[in-house]
């Protein structure tokens, strides 16, 4: 056995399953995600496994895309009254049931429905529950518990959904939703990666470098008070915070000798105004991931996932851009195992190498000639390296392009609901419930006008929220 | 790439530089406690003709440390800063349990997100703070029952209830429902912590009536039904 | 994040287990067995070198006389690299004023813990599949997805850790080292119980201990009316009895009695009675070997790696834990009382970098060493403690343990010319370094290539090098697993008898 040999996840696939399965659930509005075959692509789960045993045997691996797409509908087939993960249903009924066929835990439902929400303990788990829902709201969004008292009262309530709506927006003005520390940060903690032990600014740490408040700040603003949430990497201004309750947030703008004298060399934000692209370019983000680097590959495939969703480590967001990667710090990124990524990423990364960390030109700072600085001499490639890239297919110029092309992308939308989907319910989207969540995301780029608030206030009427 | 003087500098540029009743009744080190041995729980199934319907997305999230923290704080009506200490000095919470009951440290250990299952420790720790909630709210009212929160309607004599079978009894298990899981009490419920008492109270102990409404509460805030939603 | 999914069928083999007796007789039995012998015992110590720990710059190290691209390849000065009597191993010991911009003098030593314990060493090389820290640090322990995405902690939790009451606990945290696998399958004993602070962990072992409460036998009664009438019995738990999240509570809090009974509040306790931790007011006392580690690891209370360590040792010595995983932090840890404001650093106070292993991008060599001489620190600690540790006839636990040092990858072999003092990115290419007494001892397997500063691999079997072959993360898992005595039935492992000691 070739240990080691490269073996990919095929992006493809997908939409193979889709046209054999289009009444799938999971095929509804959408496609199954790569989980759906896979572990860590390319690694395979039980039911990825067994449509692998069925796959073209005898045929030398890897296989092209040609042959995959011939070999997988029949392989698809062939396991359909095989039970992967074992649970009693085949695997052919757990896809048009829009159940998981590797996960034991994931069964198709039986049926049955209560005479009423009283006589089943007040839950009425076949149809949308205003009471459920109005407690849950209140933990959810207010971190309270629902009083006795108050629950009786909005039992009878002719109201309920205006009351819930209401609810809602007292919830969405909280400390617990929006202060300091409160479930916003919560959801921003994955994008900003913060390190206390080298934070300026308050309670800094012993190597202090810079201060990621600024960016929980930012973070919190674009995602309250009907703001556009697309400025989260496109804003140019910053954010100050009064602290509560009721915690506010303001902007400012200021360049960066403004910003020194302002708050001091430890804090200011140095990118020059026009340059700035929210949080991509905020000084936490060039101190923690582009650090030292002359190609910050590290700060560019973190926006990718921390903003769009995309993890290129997990084949994610691949898109294969002609003659990269180019491999102008000569890392051996045009290797055989390294190329299919690297082909996306590279280019991606490339509008991020004006932007300094802690070397290259003043640090955390835009520097349009930082290849030359941090190149070796003349015959370096590094200095080649150009500043225009490719974000999904579309060439940018530079970062601030950039942004504006990631904020657009149906790819931001989907992460950001993605994001309130797994916090508020708890998983992500169930097979059974692509439909509702691809409508939520679409609502939230047109109707919602990308308002957090208003794409929430959505959310708790779905019925992935509101039946028990 | 070798290192930039300038980087040294600006690198260097950035250079900055409750509880003290606890004693009273912590309990005591095992050697002085023999181990208590219970059998392996066993299950009553409900009365017959209780059927429900049961959910099939089944889907229920943990109330995290803070969110349950605050629910006791309010249903018991405490403080919260006063709902539990470790060792008299560390929140159970914040301090002590936090990663165990759902939360997360971004700052210091770099757990952005909560453990996406519960562990092992899950429920000793919601034990220790239920526990602790609510021995201190059964102090505060056995201490001055005429104002009491939550048990004042007990009508207690030489430490034991006068009456279990009586009224007050089931109102405070009804207060308990209320307060803790924001409905009313079943009679299977109210029986079921009527007769705990008469168990408890078969024991030899000085205040088996605030022990009782103590452990009662104990009882109903780490059910289930008070955890997850 | 770390534990496994829980299924139906877990739950029915963790009941099984429970109706089995566990939870107290059934618990005896199981220690019983757990302590019945040293033959079919076995230990892992994952040791984390969170950031890229570079063979180059430690046991495999270059001197510039033996390669034809001395200046431009990471190799050393030749009095730098210093050869180990009757081993293969090198090393490099290093003073240095400052790592790179932070003025912090230090003193890192390697060549100590190689004299002392190379016959328990091996070195396999090995080239990796991602630079990514998160993406490398998982398949550093799963093999890249070898086994089902097993892990090898719980492996070790499976095959040797079911008498144990938390068979696998795991302390490195903020890293994919800690991260359960993705095999379903597996029993929920074996996924990762994870420790974010292990002086205060030890209040979470026991319900009521510490806890100003009633008389413990009401609590018991309390405890009975609970889960046998209301639980069992409330509309909610009825309606959402398919809910995994309420049928693992059950099954948690099944076991919770077993936790209590064994005492773990105490013999886990690193710290001794103090007024930051009055644990005799609360009627609490410190383990009984408490000062035995803290002696041996002197910094636990500023340290997070030494007192991870300390209680590492205190839940393999206690046959809580069959593995146990710890590491170094991405975290800068700086002595109590030091700044790096005022009169700067003195030597010694710079105790972790900020971001471990990984600021090799500014200033490598100095990061490889003082975070070579922290991971050696520790791992020598912890092989002292567990030599003084009888097994079972006269067997003694470090006989029959292992430590892994886990590393995401290695770091660029090159350097601007002559440079002493430079910064270095991910590289794909290193290996790891294993300790124990079951690995094939005082071995290199595989080499280094002295004029490109790659290493290059072995022959599985033999361990012959093999120049030219690059050997994948799941051959080192595989070796891994064969030296542990894993049965891999099944599994489609490749074999590599050449890591075990026996082969």
């Amino acid at each position: 056995m070739a240990w080691g040999a490269t073996a990919y996840a095929k992006p493809i696939a997908p939409s193979i399953l889709c046209t054999q399965y289009a009444d799938a659930p999971v095929c509804i509005g959408g496609q199954p995600a790569c989980t759906f075959c896979h572990t860590t692509p390319p690694a395979r789960n039980a039911f990825g496994a067994q449509v692998e045993g069925e796959l073209l045997p005898g045929t030398a691996r890897p296989l092209s895309d040609a042959d995959f797409m011939t070999g997988l509908p029949a392989a698809l087939a062939a396991v359909e009254q095989k039970d992967a993960d074992g649970d009693g249903f085949v695997n052919l009924d757990e896809l048009l049931a829009g159940t998981y066929p590797a996960d034991g835990a994931s069964i198709p439902a039986a049926d049955g429905c209560p005479q009423s929400s009283d006589a089943n303990g007040g839950f009425d788990v076949c149809n949308y529950d205003p009471r459920y829902v109005y407690k849950k709201l209140h933990l959810d969004f207010c971190g309270t518990t629902v009083a006795y008292d108050r629950l009786k009262a909005f039992e009878v309530l002719e109201d309920k959904e205006g009351e819930i709506r209401d609810a809602l927006a007292r919830c969405l003005d909280s400390e617990y939703w929006k202060g300091r520390d409160g479930i916003l940060y919560r959801l921003a903690h994955k994008k900003i990666r913060p390190a206390q032990s080298i934070k300026s600014g308050d309670d800094p740490g012993d190597i202090p470098l810079g201060d990621y408040d600024d960016d929980y700040y930012l973070f919190v603003y674009t995602q309250i008070d009907d703001h556009d949430a697309r400025e989260l990497l496109t804003a140019q201004y910053f954010v100050e915070v009064q602290d509560g309750p009721p915690t506010t947030y303001s902007t400012y703008e200021r360049g960066p000798f403004q910003d020194i004298q302002a708050r001091g060399a430890q804090v200011a934000q140095l990118v020059e105004v026009q340059r700035r692209a929210g949080m991509l370019t905020t000084r936490w983000n060039l101190v923690f991931n582009t650090m030292f680097t002359p190609i910050p590959r590290t700060t560019a495939a973190q926006a990718y996932r921390a903003y769009l969703g995309l993890d290129i480590a997990r084949m994610e967001g691949l898109d294969d851009v002609p003659g990269e990667p180019a491999d102008y710090d000569q890392k051996g990124v045009q290797a055989e195992a390294c190329r299919r990524c690297h082909a996306t990423l590279d280019p991606l990364t490339y509008p991020f190498t004006r932007y300094s960390g802690f070397n290259g030109g003043t640090p955390f700072s835009y520097v349009p000639n930082r290849m030359n600085n941090m190149s070796s001499g003349r015959n370096d490639p590094l200095r080649d390296t150009p500043e225009a890239g490719v974000i999904f297919g579309e060439r940018v110029d530079d970062l601030v392009q950039w942004a504006n092309v990631a904020s657009n992308s149906d790819q931001f939308a989907q992460a950001t609901v993605l994001d309130y989907w797994k916090l508020i319910i708890g998983e992500a989207p169930r097979p059974t419930e692509q439909g509702e969540f691809d409508r939520l995301w679409r609502r939230f780029r047109n109707e919602h006008e990308y308002s957090v608030e208003r794409m929430l206030h959505e959310l708790v009427t779905t019925e992935a929220y509101g039946v028990p | 790439m070798s290192r930039n003087p300038l980087n040294v500098a600006f690198a260097l540029l950035f250079v900055t530089g409750c509880m003290a009743d606890n004693v009273l009744k912590a309990e005591p080190p095992p050697d002085e406690t023999p181990p208590v041995t219970m059998p392996p729980p066993t299950t009553n199934p409900p009365p017959a003709g209780d059927v429900v319907v049961p959910s099939n997305n089944a889907r229920l999230k943990l109330k995290s440390g803070q969110l349950y923290a605050a629910a006791l704080a309010s249903g018991l009506e405490l403080p919260r800063a006063e709902v539990c200490h470790e060792l008299g000095l560390y929140d159970c919470v914040d301090d002590v349990h936090n990663i165990a009951l759902g939360g997360i440290e971004p700052y210091r250990t770099g757990i952005l997100e909560p453990l996406e299952e519960t562990t092992v420790t899950t429920p000793i720790a919601a034990d220790r703070v239920a526990l602790a909630a609510c021995t201190t709210r059964a102090e505060r009212d056995f201490a001055d029952l005429a104002n009491a929160k939550l048990f004042g309607a007990l009508v207690v004599k030489d430490g034991a209830l006068e009456d279990v079978s009586a009224a007050p009894v089931e109102a405070t298990i009804q207060r308990l429902y209320q307060r803790l899981v924001q409905r009313d009490a079943t009679s299977d419920e109210v029986a079921a912590l009527r007769d705990l008492y008469t168990e408890m109270a078969a024991t030899p102990s000085a205040d088996v009536a605030e022990s009782w409404a103590a452990v009662s509460c104990y009882a109903v805030a780490s059910t289930m039904e008070a955890l997850f939603y | 994040m770390f534990n496994a999914k829980f299924d139906r069928r877990n739950l029915l083999r963790g009941m099984g287990y429970l109706a089995a007796g566990t939870a107290l007789g059934g618990l005896g039995a199981r220690r019983a067995h757990a302590q019945a012998g040293a033959g079919d015992a076995r230990f892992l110590i994952v040791l984390t070198a969170s950031g890229g720990a570079s063979l180059i710059d430690s046991f495999l190290a270059i001197r510039a006389s033996e390669s034809a691209n001395a200046a431009t390849i990471n190799t050393y000065e030749d009095s730098r690299v210093q050869s180990i009597a009757d081993s293969p191993f090198r090393a490099i010991d290093t003073q240095g004023s400052d790592l790179g911009a932070l003025p912090a003098p230090f003193t890192a030593n390697q060549s100590n813990f190689v004299r002392k314990h190379k016959d328990d060493m091996m070195v396999v090389t090995c080239t990796g599949t991602s630079v990514n820290h998160a993406v490398a640090q998982k398949r550093a322990i799963t093999g890249n997805e070898a086994w089902a995405g097993r892990t090898l902690q719980e492996l070790v939790a499976m095959q040797y850790g079911d008498a144990f009451l938390l068979p696998n606990v795991v302390m490195a945290t903020g890293t994919a080292y800690i991260e359960p696998g993705t095999d379903k399958s597996l029993p929920s004993y074996c996924t990762g119980e994870p420790v974010a602070q292990p002086a205060l962990w030890p209040l979470s072992l026991h319900g009521t201990r510490g806890v100003k409460a009633p008389d413990r036998r009401f609590v018991e009664m309390a405890r009975r009316v609970r889960d046998e009438q209301l639980d069992a019995r409330s509309k909610f738990s009825r309606v959402f009895e398919k809910s995994p999240e309420l049928a693992r509570w059950r099954q948690q809090r099944a076991a919770t009695q077993a936790l209590e009974t064994s005492d773990l509040i105490t013999k886990l306790m690193l710290f001794e009675d103090s007024e930051q931790y009055p644990l005799s007011q609360h009627g609490l006392m410190e383990s009984p070997s408490g000062r035995l580690v803290r002696d041996r690891f002197p910094k636990f209370a500023e340290d997070p790696l030494e007192a991870q360590a300390a209680l590492a040792f205190l839940l393999l010595k206690n046959r809580v834990s069959a593995s146990v995983t710890l590491g170094t932090s991405f975290n800068a840890v700086l002595a109590e009382g030091s700044s790096l404001g005022g009169g700067g650093l003195q030597e010694g106070d710079l105790i972790n970098p900020p971001i471990g292993f990984d600021f090799s991008h500014q200033a490598h060599r100095g990061t490889q060493a003082m975070m070579w001489s922290r991971v050696l620190a520790a791992a020598d600690g912890l092989i002292e403690l567990l030599k003084a540790e009888e097994l079972a006839d006269g067997v003694s636990m470090w006989d029959r343990t292992m430590i892994y040092v886990a590393t995401d990858f290695g770091r660029d072999k090159v350097r601007p010319s002559g440079s002493e003092d430079f910064g270095t990115s991910h590289h794909l290419n290193n290996g790891f370094l294993l300790v124990s007494p079951l690995v094939n001892g005082n071995k290199v397997l595989g080499g280094v290539d002295p004029d490109t500063g790659l290493t290059y691999g072995f022959d599985p079997i033999t361990g012959a090098p093999e120049p030219g072959r690059e050997m994948a993360e799941a051959e080192i898992y595989a070796g891994i697993a064969g030296a542990l005595g894993i049965d891999t039935t099944g599994s489609g492992l490749p074999s590599v008898p050449a890591m075990s000691r026996n082969g």
